[in-house]
């Protein structure tokens, strides 16, 4: 038994590396193909993200976000529901939180207080709008998908109007909203970089569901049901309530994500368009396997993929959107039940005809 | 009459090493009806799959009109002329009579479906079997008698000779049934073969020609129904191989832990699974129901833990109806339940073995740590103590279920079952496909249980060596309803069981005395 | 004012026609039971392969012929991966279609050698508009229904062929049953597996003439993400019909018609934002209506 523990746990691995390798090479290839200088296209994907403190600072300043998208993925991603409303809420966060901060607070507040306040906010707007597709799915069957899909076009829209109504700043010649005050932005802990005091936040982010999966009645109770409803429900689980918290959980993280990016990064809300910040915290949750603890790693190898297509898009000519098709590839072929599995079950099979040739032996 | 059927010395062993047939021999004529009978898990299913080509086979022949046949798929099956009605119906609910039956070999020129040529080729060949049914009509809007003929027309309109019919009068009403062989002995005077796999006796008495029986995935023998009669049958059917003695000391019985009051079910078919039975068991008792299944007993123990609604009657644990109560309150109130299909509604085998045995008491104050959280020492220890108890052979608590095997999953479940402190327990076939020591440690445990902790022990098995030793006291249910009542399981020999079980013998109110 | 109504209603057709597209395409699958939340992307794929092939051969057939390979080629993955790779659909799907965004922009930049957000360096050809020769006579109604892109009326006619296909032709039946049950299917011989296959194809074919309308005949030149949700707002309309293509279309035409009041309200003081809202919250909104009807007429059936 032992054995086949071992063969799945390094096929499980072999297969993320697989993935990543046959990803890479495929975009390293590419990179070779179309550009006039290969050799430096290569370095500046690979190794250009350490190569300075502001690329790196770069790199942790998406690897923040995404711990916390991750995280709230993983909830939804465990509890086996296709909601998809963290993308919505991240952008709808981030707006609520300049409006907050630029129209209803004071710029004197403290500012522990005022950080404080800007991410209740984003928590509260990411459980507020999250528990709608929740709501939907496990009390009236309604796809969550479809629901959470159509939402985050709606929060968009929504997120733009409020942008345009109330905090229009007309000094400025793009759309946004006016820039937040000093008190509200989360503290840099490196200057001259995007590495920013958020980055405790996500952290904390990760302990905390981390805990909660695997320390928690909640957390047992998602991932039973997540993994196997019909036992659930006959080991008396209450599905319902375990699965609505597991959805609204998800979308309070990724409403936190928008609130701590908004307050770390930038200077003003400026989103237009949907920030595919929740796709990729999908991604990770993907990456990690809906385990918290691996979330880390899956964040800061998405972190470093989009920093090192960014350099290169200002380095060279080679634009920045080739990173999106590498992305694919790897869920396509981490998600694949059947990549290598042919392969995995050849391996236990010639494990456990060995071990009964043994065993026959003995007996 | 000419033979069209023969199969010979056919063996079919599972990938888990589950033997369901060994040199089954059964040979099928040109215009008879057949029956084939065994009890549940005899291999009759397994044999018709064979046939239809839906399982491969490792020794053996078939032939089909003396030549020798390999039927690789069911389409393969269809096209050398054999058909069969499954017990779940095959259908496409919201198209009419007409596409269904021409689904797959679809008439009109070129891509086109042309309705009116199907409505055709189906009222012809309906009109021709007397299977009466309106072509135009959807599949959704008809009843379940109807949708059975749909079944068979699909069958004779791809021209099959040899029809398969799995329990086809399990789902109908006398009168239907009735109507049902009609029509069966219009398509035997046609020349058609038909194999009509049946618990119930006095349908293959009434029907059927010949008669194969199956005990154990073996032929036990095949004979014309001249001579023939039920309890003979019977007796062929019923009968056990290997005799486990199970050491267990009279019960005695004290209060009263589980009341069931004209409890009625009725199915998504509309049919009447359970049908007004009320009995009770006692703290310290094992009672046990008996019956061919489908008979209503599953539905009994899915009923009593709250995993369906009732119709009608009652449910009381101690003296506490169970009615609008969620599953984990059923639970709370003392209830354990071991399922029918470990796999489905026993475990979650992507998960540990912890998170399997703690699924039905993580909200238990008992592991509660800072109010909030579990306390992992406290669980992992009790784990550990139940892995090495029912002696679970893993690498250690946290390996996925789904690694272990069928027997130890089936550990898991009952060491969580056995563990959660009920005075109630519902084993529902506990031990079907495991091997023999874990079979044993099982009903041991059984027994253990109601004697030295007072659990009042309701258990349901097809399996009559193990209704037999385990249980005092034994309730045989036969079409939802209760038959017969033994006050001593161990005084009743299978022969009499099986008589009861298949409907040949029912008691009396009298007979079956206090079912308390 | 009646000048008005008539331009508006125009523009109503206009803008409807890739949701009327868009919706077809997902009613095929969805008749085979299946969601098909890739149609945003096969959308982008024609788009710019039909502007980049028509550009670069200056041949419209050519073009298009490489816009619906485009697409079909995205539904061949997606099927793949899903069916025989065994990935979760959904992801698959949503996968695909951010792959889509980035990698049209990354192929416009490998065929222009520029980075930009538009291709509006290639010279790419335009399906024609078309002036109905009797009823671009009639008053009023001339001016609403002639004078569309061919690939208009194209959309139009394809409600009637998609309805023809899946209720009258054999392929229609065998995608229509695999989709309720597919074992039923299975036990007649038809594999479930190729009619997902097939159904995702044709899906594809029709979601490409969506694509290429948009950048081929709405505009003449292929942007960055310029489908814009389209493919998801023709996918509730498909969810709100349950996959009926004349409901789907005409759910389309309404979309259509909040998106055209959008587009007039951008010019006056009421946000267009909220009216750019209005195809979402309504699909959500009659959701919770369908789900709520569905419920009271189950617990009707249950106290006869």
């Amino acid at each position: 038994m032992k054995e086949t523990r071992r063969i799945e746990f390094i096929f499980e691995i072999v297969r993320i590396l697989a993935a990543l390798v046959i990803a890479y090479g495929v975009t390293l290839l590419c990179i070779m193909l179309i550009s006039d200088n290969p050799g430096e296209a290569v370095y500046m994907f690979a190794i250009g993200p350490f190569t300075s403190k502001r690329r790196f600072g770069q790199l942790i300043g998406k690897f923040i976000p995404y711990l916390l998208t991750g995280t709230g993925m993983c909830f939804v991603y465990a509890s086996n529901r296709f909601n998809l409303i963290g993308e919505g809420v991240y952008l709808m966060s981030g707006c609520m939180v300049a409006l907050v901060a630029t129209q209803f607070m004071s710029p004197e507040t403290p500012h522990m207080v005022f950080i404080l306040v800007l991410i209740l906010v984003g928590a509260l707007t990411g459980a507020a709008f999250g528990s709608i597709p929740a709501l939907l799915r496990e009390k009236a069957r309604i796809n969550e998908t479809v629901v959470s899909i159509m939402m985050n076009y709606a929060l968009l829209y929504a997120a733009t109007y409020l942008v345009k109504a109330q905090m229009y700043d007309t000094s400025i010649t793009y759309m946004a909203s006016e820039p937040l005050p000093a008190a509200a932005k989360l503290t840099r802990l490196v200057s001259g970089s995007q590495i920013h005091a958020g980055i405790f936040i996500g952290i904390a982010a990760v302990i905390v569901t981390a805990l909660i999966f695997f320390r928690t009645p909640l957390g047992y109770s998602i991932r039973i049901c997540g993994s196997n409803p019909k036992f659930a429900r006959t080991a008396g689980i209450g599905m319902t309530s375990s699965l609505i918290a597991a959805q609204v959980l998800g979308a309070t993280l990724s409403g936190i994500g928008g609130a701590v990016d908004i307050m770390g990064i930038y200077d003003r809300y400026m989103w237009t368009g949907l920030t595919n910040m929740g796709f990729d915290g999908l991604l990770v949750a993907v990456l990690s396997k809906k385990n918290p603890i691996f979330v880390p790693l899956g964040a800061f190898l998405l972190a470093y993929m989009r920093t090192g297509a960014a350099v290169l898009n200002y380095t060279t000519e080679i634009p920045i959107e080739f990173v999106d098709i590498m992305q694919a590839i790897i869920i396509l072929l981490i998600a694949a039940e059947h990549f290598l599995g042919g392969f995995k079950e050849k391996y236990i099979f010639k494990a456990t005809k060995s071990k009964n040739k043994e065993a026959a032996k003995n007996a | 009459m000419a033979e069209i059927l023969r199969m010979e010395n056919i063996t079919k062993i599972y990938p888990n090493g589950f033997m369901a047939n060994k040199d089954v021999n059964f040979v099928v004529n040109e215009g008879e009806i057949h029956a084939l009978v065994g009890e549940n898990g005899a291999g009759k299913t397994t044999l018709m799959k064979i046939l239809f080509g839906m399982e491969d086979f490792q020794g053996g022949s078939m032939l089909l009109d003396g030549k020798p046949a390999n039927i690789s798929s069911p389409l393969d099956a269809i096209d050398k002329g054999i058909g069969m009605v499954h017990q779940h119906f095959m259908q496409v609910p919201s198209l009419t009579v007409a596409e269904n039956v021409t689904l797959g070999i679809e008439p009109g020129k070129g891509l086109m479906f042309d309705k009116r040529i199907a409505a055709r080729i189906t009222q012809e060949i309906s009109d021709k079997y007397q299977l009466k049914v309106n072509a135009g009509e959807r599949i959704a809007d008809l009843g379940v008698g109807l949708r059975q003929k749909v079944e068979i027309l699909k069958a004779l309109v791809r021209k099959c000779r040899i029809l398969i019919l799995d329990e086809p009068t399990a789902v109908l009403t006398p009168q239907e049934t009735e109507e049902l062989f009609v029509q069966l002995k219009a398509l035997k005077k046609d020349g058609i073969a038909i194999i009509f796999i049946s618990h119930k006796l006095e349908e293959v008495m009434e029907l059927c020609d010949r008669v194969t029986v199956l005990r154990h995935g073996r032929t036990i023998g095949t004979d014309v129904i001249e001579n023939l009669d039920p309890a003979k049958i019977s007796r062929m059917m019923v009968g056990r191989d290997v005799i486990l003695e199970i050491e267990k000391e009279p019960a005695q019985p004290k209060d009263i832990v589980l009341t069931v009051d004209d409890l009625k079910y009725r199915n998504a078919e509309d049919v009447m699974t359970v049908d007004g039975i009320s009995f009770g068991i006692r703290s310290g008792e094992i009672v046990g129901i008996a019956g061919v299944e489908g008979n209503g007993q599953n539905e009994v123990a899915e009923l009593v833990a709250g995993i369906i609604k009732p119709a009608g009657g009652t449910i009381e644990i101690s003296g506490k109806s169970i009615k609008n109560k969620s599953i984990r309150k059923i639970r709370e109130m003392g209830l354990a339940y071991i399922s029918e299909d470990r796999m489905v509604y026993g475990c979650a085998a992507n998960l540990p073995i912890r998170e399997n045995i703690m699924a039905d008491r993580i909200h238990s104050k008992k592991y509660r740590k800072f109010g909030l959280f579990t306390d992992t020492r406290k669980i992992n220890r009790e784990i550990d103590e139940l892995i090495e108890a029912f002696e679970i052979a893993c690498d250690d608590r946290s390996q996925p279920v789904r690694m272990l095997s069928g027997g130890n999953i089936q550990k898991v479940i009952v060491a969580r079952e056995f563990s959660s402190g009920a005075h109630l327990i519902l084993a529902n076939q506990p031990t079907r496909g495991i091997d023999v020591g874990t079979t044993e440690m099982i009903r041991k445990t059984l027994v253990r249980k109601a004697r030295e902790d007072g659990v009042a022990t309701l258990l349901i098995s097809s399996d009559l060596n193990e209704i037999l030793e385990v249980s005092d006291r034994l309730l045989v249910m036969k079409d939802g309803q209760i038959v017969a009542h033994f006050q001593d399981a161990s005084k009743v020999s299978t022969d009499l069981l099986g008589e009861y079980m298949l409907g040949v013998r029912r008691m009396t109110p009298e007979e079956m005395g206090d079912l308390v | 004012m009646l000048d008005i109504i008539v331009k508006f209603l125009f523009s109503v057709i206009r803008v409807s026609t890739p949701l009327i597209f868009g919706a077809l395409a997902a009613c095929i699958t969805k008749k085979a039971g299946l969601m098909n939340l890739a149609i945003e992307s096969m959308m982008l794929a024609s788009a710019l392969a039909g502007v980049l092939v028509s550009g670069a051969t200056q041949s419209l057939l050519l073009g298009m012929l490489a816009g619906f390979a485009a697409a079909i080629a995205i539904t061949m993955i997606i099927s793949y991966a899903a069916f025989v790779m065994k990935c979760d659909l959904y992801l698959t799907s949503i996968a695909m279609n951010t792959a889509l965004v980035g990698g049209t922009v990354f192929v416009m930049f490998l065929a222009t050698g520029q980075k930009a957000n538009t291709a509006g360096s290639i010279a790419s050809l335009s399906i024609s508009s078309w002036n109905i020769p009797l009823i671009k006579e009639i008053p009023i109604l001339g001016d609403i229904l002639s004078g569309h892109n061919i690939l208009t009326y194209v959309a139009f006619a394809m409600i009637f062929l998609v309805w023809f296909m899946l209720y009258k032709t054999k392929i229609g039946l065998r995608i229509r049953s695999v989709g309720e049950n597919p074992n039923a299917a299975e036990s007649v011989g038809i594999s479930p597996r190729r009619i997902y296959f097939l159904s995702f194809g044709l899906s594809g074919f029709i979601a490409a003439l969506g694509g290429m309308y948009m950048s081929m005949g709405y505009l003449s030149w292929f942007a960055r993400d310029m489908m814009a949700g389209r493919g998801f707002i023709s996918m509730s309309a498909m969810n709100i019909a349950s996959g009926e293509p004349v409901s789907a279309a005409l759910a389309a035409l309404m979309f259509g018609s909040a998106d055209a009041l959008s587009n007039y309200m951008q010019m006056g003081k009421f946000p267009s934002e909220l009216i750019s809202m209005f195809p979402y919250v309504c699909t959500i909104v009659l959701l919770v209506l369908m789900s709520a009807v569905r419920t009271v007429k189950a617990a009707k059936q249950k106290q006869p």
